[in-house]
């Protein structure tokens, strides 16, 4: 191997910059610096994770624009008291791809339109502190092509316009409602891939309505309903195409 | 279109190469389970070339495309909401 005259100016750069992003005081010797290296978290050490915390979500767009690291799962926290509008809070971010979101006061109502729609890297959504009360979710997850789970639970039974919430997902599995809170037409006709347990998530969630309304789903699922699943859909005036 | 009911379920089909419509929720089908106070007539038959030109339609309209434009109209479906 040979020998390279590397000042000490240079040594100190790096090992300042490792431990600026690992957030430590260690020293290195320049033979432990290449495993140090390789220790970093992608995305910065100690940074990662790093919760934004709003008082309001009166923020549109606030995270369109935002560029994270591969599979950073960026946490925002909602203070705040009040009512509020997420318009588009991650619209069409295109490289995040995990996201959790912690509201404070869980008895709050949020305007969720489009607020995840057309994340096209999105695979999980994390809601804290749930359920998460919306009322409205037009388009809240639409565009959402590789979206596989949405983790807490939701509560749409002040939403009257869910239209597009889940349009092309394609991908997604889990979700979960909160049970006899969906009162307006609900289409999932896009996701052929939704377990048994989010199904009966969904008709759990449907409740009994004096006008009937359509649950539309992919045709696989339906295939899948049992006899009495699709008794529970219809008899609460439901109807499933 | 056929309509039958099965375990006192009202059921919707169609024959081969037919699909359901209905306008109002904009949903295409292959079979429906009806509600029991949902009106039957909501629903009309189409052929595969009607379903493709509704298909596309929809898709056009679901569609997004990141301009400033389509975000105003995600606003103004907002606002046009009652909540």
């Amino acid at each position: 191997m040979a020998n390279v005259l590397v000042n000490d100016a240079s040594l100190a750069d790096i090992a300042d910059a490792i431990r600026e992003k690992n957030g430590t005081e260690e020293t290195y010797k320049p033979a432990e610096m290449g495993a140090a290296v390789r220790g970093l978290q992608s995305g910065g050490g100690s940074s990662e994770n790093a919760v934004w915390q709003y008082a309001t979500f009166d923020n549109g767009q606030a995270f369109r624009n935002a560029t994270f690291p591969d599979d950073y799962k960026a946490e925002v926290k909602i203070l705040g008291h009040k009512n509020g509008v997420a318009l588009g809070y991650f619209f069409f971010n295109s490289n995040i791809s995990n996201i959790s979101l912690e509201i404070e006061n869980n008895e709050v109502t949020v305007s969720a339109n489009s607020i995840f729609n057309a994340c096209q890297s999105l695979k999980n959504v994390e809601f804290k502190n749930t359920p998460f009360k919306i009322n409205n979710g037009a388009s809240m997850f639409g565009n959402c092509k590789i979206l596989e789970n949405i983790y807490g639970v939701l509560d749409i039974s002040s939403a009257n316009n869910v239209a597009g919430m889940f349009g092309k997902c394609n991908m997604l599995k889990e979700v979960r409602f909160a049970n006899e809170t969906i009162k307006v037409s609900l289409s999932l006709v896009e996701s052929n891939l939704l377990s048994d347990d989010t199904v009966q998530s969904i008709i759990d969630g449907l409740m009994v309505v004096t006008t009937a309304q359509t649950l539309t789903l992919h045709a696989d699922v339906k295939a899948k309903l049992t006899e009495a699943q699709i008794a529970t859909i219809t008899g609460k005036n439901w109807t499933l195409a | 279109m056929k309509l039958e009911t099965i375990n006192g379920i009202r059921v919707l089909t169609t024959s081969n190469e037919m699909w359901l419509y209905n306008s109002k929720d904009k949903v295409i089908s292959d079979k429906v389970y009806l509600g029991v106070n949902a009106d039957e007539t909501a629903w009309t038959e189409i052929d595969e070339a009607e379903k493709a030109r509704l298909e596309a339609l929809l898709e056009s309209e679901t569609e997004t495309t990141e301009t400033t434009d389509d975000y105003a109209e995600a606003g103004k479906i907002l606002l046009g909401v009652s909540e």
